[in-house]
């Protein structure tokens, strides 16, 4: 299934798809990733650049207000209940401190005005051993301590202490020390808080990380110590949050303190989220609508090829009539239209080839017709010719036996030996009208064995060794047969088997001038096997072949004369027709054997 | 002409559309907020500016009444505690987010009927003196709000300021209020430590009160109100005539124009505008008892019409820190 062109082209086509799909979300995503990082940066830094504007001004103000009484009202100059008329107006116009005090230079309150108490005489404190005084005195400047929470209202306090100086002498005459209600700052965080519309928090730190103003009062009650960012821009939120971090120095009077904005990543990358999901469903959707309209084109593209492919099978199996359907007028189209046509002409010329086989077909059956009659016509005249010519031969045989013996009249020496001689030529030739009769009827396939069990091969090899002994009577040979005991009884046409060992032992007769014969027989598996070697010539491996071929003769063979060349191609083919073999071994110069096996019950031989 | 797209295409993909609007609609929509709601108790009308300066300061926040927050006025028959303490239950068993009570008697009433909705009180006094809270700074339990304590120390020192020979001071007070009863601890050592007698007297009811304002002692010198409903509230205006009839001036910390001399003590409008702030906070996630009570603002206002009526002229050092000055002949609403 995966080789298939639909599957592939489905797959590679969504693939893409999803690929480009992904890829534009990522890219959108990832820039909308950054845009929002720099916009909430942009955004923090911002918040913390305003809030630490507030908090400046709102402090730098106090300063400024408290200096004022020493610049404009020459304060420390002032009698002590206008001194404590111009604080109480302060006080209670301002709202902005907790209480005011004045220490002269021994660090003794003068006064001190309260926005809840009333401060009696034995209620002054004594800052001589202060160090915050000592500063004031020491730097001659505004000086701003750590926040202090007041024991009555529990509110965070700044200390600001502000030196008077003696316009004459320039030297410092007073002190003013002033609460300043640093939940002020609380409220500034909290009016700036709800006015940004990100989910930004500023709050205000010392340099050390103490959390000393935020928005929600409860955090800074949590005594919290912010660890500043490590690594610029990102650290752990108040809340434990991954946060965007911006931290600003905010420097006043001789105090710095750090204003931080943070914004949890979660809620910076939001929009980034919400782009992602509602991608993902978008995307998911439209993957949807892809993969539908993507089969349904692969489909419409590769249903014409699968159904050329299907054609094409068609034609290969020889379904000339079947034809591809053809639909569009592109490519795929063109291609259907010239696959009919090659259809067409296919199934054209198939039917020429047809009528024209057919024709063949007719002209040959005549011929065969033809052949089987004039081979009918051959058995015929051979058959009615083997009787009108071995009628005569034997006419001439006996009655020239007849002369030979006397039967006649006295006949001489001489004459017996010419008549003879006529008698042997008679034979001969009676020899050769019979093996011309075998050999006809074994190429027309009509030669029939009178096929019966139980043949005792030994007796016939004997008789054919018998027979072929009289043929080496005057010659240095001598014939041996050496047969295995309880050689196995065969089925076969006894007649014709004799006739396959008669040739085969008369052929070595006839071409051994010297030496020995011997015929062996054994039975090996279910074959006898049977072989007649002698000390002939022997045959060249090109005269081989040529021993079993009709009519043919080897050159030692011709130079012998006295044979027909039918002698061993009959052999041959009654062996085969007994399911059986014969071949031979020869070397040339060192004789020649002859193997002949014959099945001990061949199965497609059925005795009569 | 041959069909270029199917019947049974279009069909297909038109079926696979419906689906896929389908799919997009049922994509997960964000949970539908629950609105919160904030029950409000308040004794009397007295305290309604209270109230409506929650409500302002709410709306501040981006707090739009039945949008993202809904109101729930307790239906209190009257100020008396056990109604005050009905009032509550019933607003708690509605489910409400937050209490915000508005006086003390409220207050009290919204701490008795629930320990686990965050209270926020309005306007209370002596909030770690009466045991709402552990301190200022962490209230702890359930409970925060506004303060508004720590005014009358100032007040009797402003009235000193203007009157510096004053020795008696009469103080008329709703017997058994929770406030007036916490105000005079307060008063009494302070007193004693600028030398003044107080003439302290305490009515049951309104019947006693208004009997009261014809046995003013003849030699006090003026007559300092404090936080309660009868005297401080529904009697004010009685009172404050009694005092220019009698020709000494009377103080309390709300409502100079009533005839008083001049009023130093918090802005309820402005306490509730400070309330919403921690309203807001608990909203957000804060825990009340985490959140430090926060001092009410006080606001002086001198009444010139008092003053001509007493024949003193109040010094201009004390009227640079009037938050706001009742002009001579100009009536107030």
């Amino acid at each position: 299934m995966y080789s298939k062109l639909r599957y592939r082209l489905t797959v590679l086509l969504i693939g893409l798809s999803v690929i480009s799909m992904i890829a534009v979300v990522t890219v959108i995503a990832s820039r909308t990733y950054n845009d929002l990082i720099d916009s909430s940066f942009d955004e923090l830094t911002s918040a913390g650049l305003h809030g630490g504007d507030l908090i400046s001004t709102s402090i730098n103000e106090r300063i400024n207000e408290l200096t004022l009484l020493g610049d404009v009202y020459n304060f420390s100059q002032l009698p002590l209940p206008e001194q404590t008329s111009l604080l109480n107006n302060m006080l209670v116009a301002r709202n902005f401190y907790e209480q005011i005090a004045v220490l002269d230079l021994n660090g003794q309150e003068r006064l001190r005005v309260a926005r809840f108490d009333i401060v009696f005489e034995e209620d002054l404190f004594d800052y001589s051993s202060s160090d915050f005084l000592q500063t004031i005195l020491t730097t001659r400047a505004v000086q701003i301590s750590d926040i202090v929470v007041s024991q009555q209202t529990g509110e965070p306090l700044l200390r600001i202490g502000v030196p008077f100086f003696d316009l004459r002498r320039g030297t410092i005459n007073a002190v003013i020390i002033a609460d300043f209600r640093f939940r002020v700052v609380w409220d500034i965080m909290a009016d700036l808080q709800s006015k940004i519309t990100r989910p930004i928090s500023v709050f205000l730190t010392d340099t050390t990380g103490n959390l000393i103003a935020h928005a929600n009062p409860s955090v800074v009650l949590r005594n919290i110590v912010f660890e500043f960012p490590e690594r610029h821009g990102e650290t752990q939120g108040l809340d434990d949050m991954p946060a965007f971090t911006v931290v600003s120095e905010l420097s006043i009077a001789n105090t710095t303190f750090l204003i931080v904005a943070q914004e949890t990543v979660n809620a910076a990358l939001q929009p980034v989220f919400e782009m992602l999901r509602n991608s993902a469903i978008v995307t998911v959707v439209a993957l949807i609508i892809v993969i539908a309209v993507v089969i349904a084109v692969v489909a419409r593209i590769v249903e014409p090829i699968e159904n050329l492919a299907g054609v094409a099978k068609s034609l290969g199996q020889g379904d000339f009539a079947v034809r591809a359907k053809v639909a569009g007028r592109d490519e795929i189209g063109d291609l259907g239209r010239v696959f009919n046509e090659m259809a067409e002409a296919i199934e054209y010329r198939d039917k020429v080839q047809i009528v024209k086989l057919e024709k063949q077909l007719v002209e040959i059956e005549e011929a065969r017709n033809r052949a089987e009659r004039a081979d009918q016509v051959k058995s015929s005249f051979l058959a009615s010719m083997s009787h009108e010519l071995r009628t005569p031969l034997n006419a001439v045989i006996n009655f020239t036996r007849f002369v030979i013996d006397g039967d006649v009249g006295p006949v001489t020496e001489q004459q017996i030996d010419l008549l003879t001689e006529v008698v042997g030529s008679a034979k001969h030739l009676l020899n050769l009208i019979n093996d011309v009769l075998d050999m006809s009827k074994i190429e027309s396939e009509s030669l029939n064995l009178f096929v019966e069990d139980n043949i005792d091969l030994e007796s016939l090899l004997k008789s054919s060794a018998t027979t072929g002994q009289s043929l080496i009577a005057d010659k240095p040979v001598n014939l041996q047969v050496a047969i295995e005991e309880s050689l196995p009884l065969v089925r076969g046409d006894k007649q014709r088997l004799f006739q396959i060992f008669l040739n085969v032992v008369s052929n070595a007769c006839k071409f051994t001038e010297e030496g020995e014969i011997v015929i062996r027989a054994h039975q090996e598996g279910e074959e006898i096997i049977v072989s007649v070697s002698d000390t002939g010539p022997g045959i060249t491996p090109e005269d081989q072949e040529m021993v079993f071929e009709a009519f043919k003769q080897t050159s030692t063979g011709l130079r012998q004369g006295g044979g027909t060349g039918l002698g061993m191609p009959i052999a041959r083919s009654l062996a085969e027709a007994h399911g059986g073999r014969l071949w031979l071994q020869s070397e040339y110069g060192k004789g020649a054997v002859f193997y002949i096996a014959i099945p001990i019950k061949a199965d497609e031989l059925v005795p009569v | 002409m041959k069909k270029i797209i199917s019947t049974r295409y279009i069909i297909k993909i038109g079926i696979l559309m419906i689906f896929a609007l389908f799919l997009t609609a049922c994509a997960p929509e964000e949970p539908e907020k629950r609105i919160p709601k904030i029950g409000i108790i308040i004794p009397a009308p007295a305290f309604q500016p209270a109230v409506d300066g929650f409500i302002s300061g709410m709306a501040e926040l981006g707090y739009i009444d039945g949008d993202n927050i809904i109101y729930v006025m307790g239906q209190n028959a009257s100020p008396a505690p056990p109604d005050l303490l009905t009032a509550a239950q019933s607003l708690v068993e509605q489910g409400v987010d937050v209490l915000v009570p508005v006086s003390n008697t409220a207050t009290e009433a919204a701490i008795a009927a629930t320990d686990t909705i965050p209270i926020v009180s309005a306007f209370a006094m002596y909030t770690v003196e009466l045991g709402y809270a552990e301190s200022l700074a962490k209230p702890g339990g359930n409970y925060t709000g506004i303060d508004i304590g720590p005014v009358l120390p100032r007040r009797l020192m402003l009235l000193l300021e203007l009157y510096p020979q004053m020795k008696r001071i009469y103080i008329p007070y709703q017997a058994g209020y929770v406030t007036a009863e916490a105000s005079l601890p307060i008063l009494r050592p302070l007193a004693e430590q600028l030398g003044l007698e107080l003439v302290v007297e305490g009515f049951n009811t309104m019947e006693e009160a208004q009997a009261g304002l014809t046995t003013i002692p003849d030699d006090v010198e003026a007559i300092f109100t404090l936080p309660d409903i009868m005297i401080g509230s529904q009697m004010l205006g009685d009172w404050a005539s009694a005092a220019i009839e009698r020709g000494i001036p009377h103080v309390h910390q709300v409502l100079p124009q009533v005839g008083l001399l001049f009023a130093y003590g918090p802005n309820s409008f402005v306490n509730g505008s400070q309330a919403s702030r921690l309203v807001d906070q608990i909203l957000k996630g804060a825990n009340a008892g985490d959140l430090p009570i926060e001092i009410g603002e006080f606001y002086l206002t001198f009444n010139l019409n008092t003053a001509s009526a007493l024949g003193i002229e109040i010094p201009d050092s004390i009227l640079l820190r009037a938050d706001e000055i009742i002009l001579a002949e100009e009536e107030s609403e």
